[in-house]
């Protein structure tokens, strides 16, 4: 079945929608969670929580590709639900070593950013101005939540090489927040 | 800054560079779910409802309640859940309709002090209509046959039932339970052919014994402690029957339901509610919602917030643009329209809502008689042209009474109510570029709507304690 097809489910509210979601994409919005919450069943949950928020927002959304999407609503619940439990210390230890890293470029004056439409945008600004596969190599780890091991098998280099990367990244990315007067 | 805001905002980046970066091994996994999903299997686990030894020594007839699938988080389980979710979509399918009524009957089920907090369950009371409309005859079933929009008794009884079919879950996840009962003098005698069709399709249980005795009026509290969790035990302590009752009709709906997203709690902040009665401050609970949907009409704002299950319902909160009450929405045809499911997708918008909520427990108490007077069912409560030939009762039966209680409270976990619940946001012109706050810090509407979409429960919070 089509994105296409699955959207025209949601819009005329044929719960089979939400079946062919997980049909086809059901691995893609596990692994979003999954990399956050370290937690198959927590993910499961997270899981169907994602098929609820599209049948709740399609319509009147029409998100084409599908896929997407889904993982961005998983990866939305998964770090809610991170936060919910932060009591209980569950999640992946892969989350938390991500927000390390990324306080080398965020600082950490442990107050929540004001201007978050002007982060978004700088940050879209620095995703486009990145080769394609350096791209890759910052989303699959602080979008996708990889552990290094995993980007360098999937890129076909070392570790160091892909932490090499990071951390030039990293360090551009600071560059740019200071440039654009977040930080 | 946080690191935790870079993070957040990179949820949202161009939906290609989240594709192109996705790992590898999601490819085999997903052909490895398609073979796990074709060996599914079918269960059925059971949730009967039972009463208590003291009214079940009252009892006529009980209703026992259908069994339903229980909601799971695990794969097979879940698609389990979703069939028995899709056989249950004939009813609400057929349990649609029911506009005439809703339009007549919530207003006037809201009508009170202004300034005060206001609930109803317009399906329960619907139920609690179908049931007297089962043991009258004559005018006064027409009556009430007008108000409900049904032609005659046949399609009112399978209205009634495929409503309350369409409003009962029981699925481990979300709990919707409908209920009615009939409580009847022990020294006349009843037809119970009638009581046995009340338990089909009202699922109403029957209830005898001695008016104006304390044990009968325990038996009757115990009976909607039972049906509504405890949550109106306050209220039912005062229920009192006394020995001049005939027959007295009790409704009751009880809603539990967890948050698809919760709020956390250490995010709790004391702000003020600008409420009808004065300003107060109490606990507001918030929530970014990165993928809200904000609606919009003239004079209000709306958003919805969904509940744990994929087809558990959600809640509509609505908040009426400064300068116009809930009161006014509710004379006004759009939002009243708004408020019940008529609502037009060109007037959404998708975008990042800062959610501001205050915690509340809300409850009102209603005596209905004059109410559904009010709306044309005057016959059953007078005892000179009340025709209640099919109860079979030996001497001459009226309706003395119709109780209402109603009973939402909204706090970080989810919802709990023994009644219904909606929101609403702001006013008549476009919302915001990207993003924008709703803040519910002054009177505000909610609907507690089914996922079949009939509105369980329906409030005007005017004033948070």
């Amino acid at each position: 079945m089509t994105d296409e097809d699955i959207l025209e489910l949601f819009w005329k509210r044929i719960e089979r929608a939400l079946s062919e979601c997980r049909r086809k994409y059901g691995a893609y919005v596990r692994t979003a969670a999954m990399n956050i919450l370290g937690s198959r069943e927590d993910a499961r949950e997270v899981e169907n929580d994602v098929y609820l928020d599209a049948w709740n927002t399609i319509p009147p959304r029409r998100p084409l590709p599908l896929a997407p999407y889904l993982g961005m609503l998983s990866r939305r619940g998964a770090i809610d639900r991170l936060r919910a439990d932060a009591r209980r210390k569950r999640g992946s230890g892969q989350y938390r070593l991500t927000l390390d890293e990324l306080r080398e470029c965020a600082g950490d004056d442990g107050r929540a950013l004001d201007d978050r439409l002007a982060l978004r945008q700088t940050l879209d600004a620095f995703l486009s101005g990145l080769s394609e596969r350096d791209r890759d190599i910052f989303l699959r780890r602080y979008w996708w939540v990889c552990p290094i091991r995993e980007i360098a098998r999937d890129t076909r280099q070392g570790e160091s090489a892909v932490k090499t990367a990071l951390y030039r990244m990293r360090q551009k990315l600071r560059e740019t927040l200071e440039q654009e007067g977040l930080l | 800054m946080r690191p935790e805001d870079i993070s957040d905002e990179l949820n949202d980046i161009d939906p290609r560079y989240i594709d192109a970066a996705a790992p590898r091994r999601l490819r085999r996994r997903s052909r490895l779910t398609a073979a796990v999903a074709a060996v599914l299997a079918l269960a059925v686990v059971g949730a009967l409802v039972t009463g208590g030894l003291r009214m079940n020594s009252f009892a006529v007839e009980t209703a026992v309640y259908p069994k339903m699938n229980q909601y799971s988080s695990t794969s097979w389980g879940y698609d389990r859940y979703l069939t028995s979710m899709r056989e249950r979509r004939a009813y609400f399918e057929r349990a649609r309709g029911l506009d005439q009524y809703l339009t007549a009957a919530v207003p006037a089920l809201l009508a009170g002090e202004a300034g005060e907090n206001r609930l109803c369950s317009p399906v329960n009371v619907y139920m609690a209509l179908a049931m007297l409309a089962e043991i009258t005859e004559g005018e006064t079933r027409q009556q009430i046959l007008d108000l409900l929009g049904s032609e005659d008794a046949a399609s009112l009884r399978q209205k009634a039932n495929d409503v309350w079919n369409a409003c009962y879950t029981d699925d481990g996840a979300v709990r919707s339970i409908p209920a009615a009962s009939v409580w009847l003098r022990k020294d006349m005698t009843y037809n119970r052919d009638t009581l046995k069709t009340l338990a089909d399709v009202c699922y109403a249980s029957s209830f005898r014994g001695e008016m104006g005795s304390e044990s009968y009026d325990q038996a009757l509290r115990d009976w909607i402690d039972e049906q509504t969790g405890g949550l109106l035990r306050d209220q039912t302590a005062k229920l009192h029957m006394d020995d001049t009752t005939v027959i007295d009709l009790v409704t009751t709906l009880w809603f539990k339901a967890r948050w698809a997203h919760r709020f956390i709690s250490d995010e709790n902040t004391q702000e003020t509610f600008h409420g009808a009665a004065g300003d107060r401050t109490v606990t507001f609970m918030h929530q970014l919602e990165e993928n809200g949907v904000y609606w919009w009409g003239e004079t209000f704002g709306a958003v919805q917030k969904g509940f744990k299950t994929s087809l558990g319902g959600s809640m509509w909160l609505i908040l009426p643009d400064e300068g116009v009450t809930p009161e006014d929405l509710l004379r006004d045809p759009a939002a009243l329209g708004f408020l019940l499911g008529d609502r037009d997708s060109d007037s959404s918008k998708s975008l990042r809502i800062h959610l501001n909520m205050p915690k509340f427990d809300v409850r009102s108490e209603a005596e209905l008689s004059e109410t559904l007077q009010a709306l044309g069912v005057t016959d059953c409560f007078d005892g000179a042209k009340a025709d209640f030939t099919p109860l079979g009762a030996s001497s001459p039966v009226w309706v003395s009474r119709v109780s209402h209680g109603v009973r939402v409270t909204a706090d970080e976990e989810g919802v709990e109510a023994a009644a219904f619940t909606e929101v609403i946001g702001t006013g008549a012109a476009m919302p915001p570029e990207d993003e924008m706050d709703f803040t519910l810090d002054r009177p505000f509407l909610f609907v507690l709507e089914s996922a079949s979409g009939l509105p369980l429960f329906v409030g005007v919070v005017n004033n948070v304690e």
